[in-house]
């Protein structure tokens, strides 16, 4: 090859895609990023099933849903639809209440009950559906919106993390750090997204969903401006020294997933809360997405506050709407 | 235009010249104001580090950049800032309207006594007997004695050589590395700037070697007018050339509070002779001579990225150490393998295929909260049983572990991973290769300490590098 040739040569658009892709061996997380965002959109969302009128709906959940709860029995809908979310709602209730105990544990069926009553917080949250028939309603249905909600929302926050991994190993295993990375990540976060549901729901359950998303959203904007936030952002992009071979580099990988996961998690729980409260609307999600990615940047930094309180007007707003 | 002259030459007029007899008084001055006061000496001292507690409501501390490609128009802005506070205060003492701060250029091979602190820094007490407000008693004594900062320490041939600014993806550069993705300090903040920092403070508790008190050393502002002095050197080089990135020419800083507070943007300040900085300095030539290393202007492979920025092809990795080495009081060393073969696609991105390709040895999340020496000099495969100084052929270079401390700190401002450096070895691999003594199965790193405590404290500390690793370009 003769002087600087970043001209490609005969097979010019594959030699051209293997130069992007070497540059850019995180391109496979943006994919799945995408894709994540195109399944949230697509995929039913409790609010889109057939139901009462909001305004029934707002009624139930406003007003009678504290008394249902503590009574212990099913609001008494008029519609069909309420009655079968009131029933089920019940149970979970209960669920979401011994999720309140345990906050910081992960027992196994403490999270089943939490999934539950995150199913329930779709409800609440998701301005006047009642999907206890949806695609939501199981446990793996909660647990698959999870999983994509960090895929999308989350990963992307961290190509930096993935780029070190990748770019810091050898380049025949790159990918293999890009997994690790992925895997120790994901484990982390996903337990914790279903525990902010969880409290999230039960929040919702006491204090109606409109109120619940205004604290949540409140506290997420105070979050967001506080130093400690600051700092712990920052703590999101440190690095690793990780083993370039055997075990240890799977290890190495995976531990720095799980170590970013941890700060990633104390960084955003705030604005992932205002998610579920405001009950996973593709709009309220792409806007904390938005503000999360201008985060990134110093020039933003000035913003990023403002912009949390208008996400949190704006869902109040919302729910002033629909009420 | 505001001048800024070389410290030494000044000197060698006088011992006293009236830059710095000036700048004496307006050191008292401004000591004898209160921490609140934003053109106070403590204030000043705080921009740039403060440990958290009561600060005056309003006070723009704990601000320094380091480790990253905001390292030199930060400290720009606050030499600025610094240099307006102390020329106000000259002026209400009844001295000239011009005062500019000194540059301290300790690597000026024409000057024998440039590695030495200036007589008016080193003596406690002015000649009517009074305390000398340039000495401080916070410094490794023997620079106080009057001794050398090391030939290494001031060494600026690798600080000026690398042709982009930006560094990272496994490359070197001149300015530091793009946040928050990509971690490094820049070649000229590792050596001469942190050698510098380290050598006048020692290892242990001098003031130049924190960051929350570096600025309270009067020598501190003569040394960062001198780093920033090579910012224009280096500019000034042939194929050198600032990013264009808006994310670093639009970034702002914001330096002190109240009617004299400052607030500009990188692009504020690139051109220093233009208001609101006005200033230039006596010299900004090349150091003669004092160039080991060869001056590639040779374009980098770059991509053309959306925003009209560059984006350079990021280095292989093509080997790493798979554990942790201690940095201690004695040399420490570190073996592993290096991939002899690179990834095929990489070939396609080669600048040209005649030479051998570039090499560069990254030291990676080096973290320690005590330290034994304050930097330390590299060797690669030291033949055993030799001394460093007998193969000054195989130095591959110097790391400073100024900022070392405060980026090891979990809750700190500073990130919490320690400090990053990538060096450009590819005239060591090279010779090694021609020596035979480049094996693909191993690849020594040697540490040697410089900048050692005094004799009667030497510690082991508990600094180490997280992984030493090569890239291949």
């Amino acid at each position: 090859m003769s002087g600087a040739t970043m001209q490609a040569p005969a097979p010019a658009r594959t030699a051209e895609l293997r130069r992007l892709a070497w540059m850019h061996p995180e391109w496979w997380i943006v994919l799945a990023a995408a894709a994540a965002w195109i399944a949230l959109a697509v995929i039913p969302h409790p609010a889109a099933h057939g139901h009462a009128p909001h305004v029934h709906a707002a009624h139930s959940f406003d007003d009678a849903e504290p008394s249902h709860f503590h009574a212990g029995h099913p609001v008494d809908g008029s519609a069909v639809t309420s009655d079968a979310v009131g029933s089920t709602g019940d149970a979970r209730m209960t669920g979401g209440a011994r999720m309140t105990d345990g906050v910081g544990s992960t027992g196994g069926a403490r999270m089943t009950d939490g999934v539950g009553s995150t199913g329930r917080a779709g409800m609440t949250g998701g301005v006047g559906s009642t999907g206890g028939a949806g695609m939501f309603g199981d446990v793996g249905a909660v647990i698959l919106r999870a999983v994509l909600m960090i895929v999308a929302m989350m990963l992307p926050l961290v190509l930096a993390n993935v780029r070190h991994a990748a770019l810091s190993s050898l380049s025949a295993r790159r990918h293999r750090a890009i997994v690790g990375f992925v895997a120790g990540f994901l484990a982390l976060w996903i337990p914790a997204q279903l525990l902010i549901e969880g409290a999230a729901a039960v929040l919702g359950s006491y204090a109606g969903w409109l109120a619940s998303a205004g604290v949540i959203g409140l506290a997420a904007a105070a979050w967001e401006a506080s130093p400690t936030r600051g700092t712990r952002l920052r703590r999101c992009h440190a690095t690793a020294p990780l083993a370039p071979r055997g075990w240890r580099a799977h290890a190495d990988c995976f531990r720095y997933g799980v170590v970013t996961g941890r700060h990633c998690v104390v960084s955003c729980w705030a604005l992932m809360a205002l998610c579920s409260a405001a009950g996973h609307a593709l709009p309220v999600m792409g806007a904390v997405f938005a503000l999360q990615w201008a985060g990134r940047d110093a020039r933003w930094n000035a913003l990023r506050w403002t912009a949390a309180v208008l996400v949190a007007v704006s869902v109040a707003g919302a729910g002033l709407l629909r009420a | 235009m505001y001048e800024r002259r070389d410290v030494w030459t000044l000197s060698d007029e006088h011992p006293w010249h009236p830059t710095l007899e000036w700048y004496a008084r307006a050191v008292d001055e401004l000591r004898a104001r209160p921490a609140s006061d934003p053109a106070g000496w403590e204030y000043l001292a705080a921009i740039h580090g403060r440990k958290p507690g009561a600060w005056p409501p309003g006070a723009t501390w704990n601000q320094c950049r380091h480790g990253s490609w905001f390292f030199l128009p930060w400290h720009r802005v606050y030499l600025h800032y610094f240099e307006t506070v102390v020329r106000q205060a000259v002026r209400q003492l009844g001295g000239p309207d011009d005062w500019t701060v000194p540059y301290w250029d300790y690597s000026d091979a024409r000057q024998p006594n440039a590695r030495r602190l200036p007589p008016a820094f080193r003596e406690p007490h002015l000649p009517g007997g009074k305390p000398n407000p340039l000495f401080a008693a916070q410094r490794d004594p023997r620079m106080n004695a009057g001794e050398e900062l090391g030939r290494g320490a001031v060494d600026v041939g690798p600080a000026l050589k690398p042709r982009n600014f930006e560094l990272g993806a496994g490359r070197p550069g001149f300015g530091g590395a793009r946040p928050p993705a990509e971690h490094g300090e820049g070649s000229l903040e590792n050596v001469p700037h942190g050698a510098v920092h380290m050598g006048v403070a020692g290892p242990r508790d001098g003031w130049m070697g924190r960051f929350a008190t570096a600025g309270l050393d009067p020598v501190f502002w003569l040394h960062h007018a001198n780093i920033d002095r090579l910012w224009e050197v280096w500019r000034g080089m042939e194929g050198h050339d600032d990013p264009a990135d808006a994310a670093w020419r639009d970034a702002r800083f914001t330096l002190g509070h109240g009617p004299g507070a400052v607030s500009l943007t990188t692009r504020e300040v690139l051109d220093v002779s233009r208001p609101p900085l006005g200033y230039r300095y006596s010299s900004v030539a090349p150091p003669e001579g004092r160039f080991a290393v060869r001056l590639d202007t040779k374009p980098l492979p770059r991509r053309r990225t959306r925003g009209g920025g560059e984006r350079v092809v990021p280095a292989e990795m093509v080997g790493a150490s798979d554990a942790a080495v201690p940095l201690g009081a004695a040399p420490s060393e570190v073996q592993f393998a290096v991939e002899s073969r690179g990834a095929r696609v990489f070939k396609s991105f080669r600048v040209d295929d005649a030479g051998e390709p570039e090499v560069f040895l990254k030291v990676e999340n080096v973290r320690g909260l005590e330290l034994a020496a304050g930097g330390y000099v590299l060797y690669l495969n030291l033949p055993a049983g030799s001394g460093p100084d007998d193969h000054p052929e195989r130095r591959a270079g110097e790391i400073s572990l100024f900022g070392v401390r405060e980026a090891s700190a979990a809750g700190g401002e500073h990130g919490g991973s320690g400090l990053t450096f990538t060096l450009d070895v590819t005239e060591v691999a090279r010779l090694l290769r021609g020596a035979g003594d480049w094996s693909p199965d191993r690849l020594r790193v040697t540490f040697v300490p410089v900048q050692r405590g005094p004799r009667d404290e030497v510690v082991d500390g508990d600094a180490r590098v997280g992984r030493v690793s090569v890239f291949q370009a």
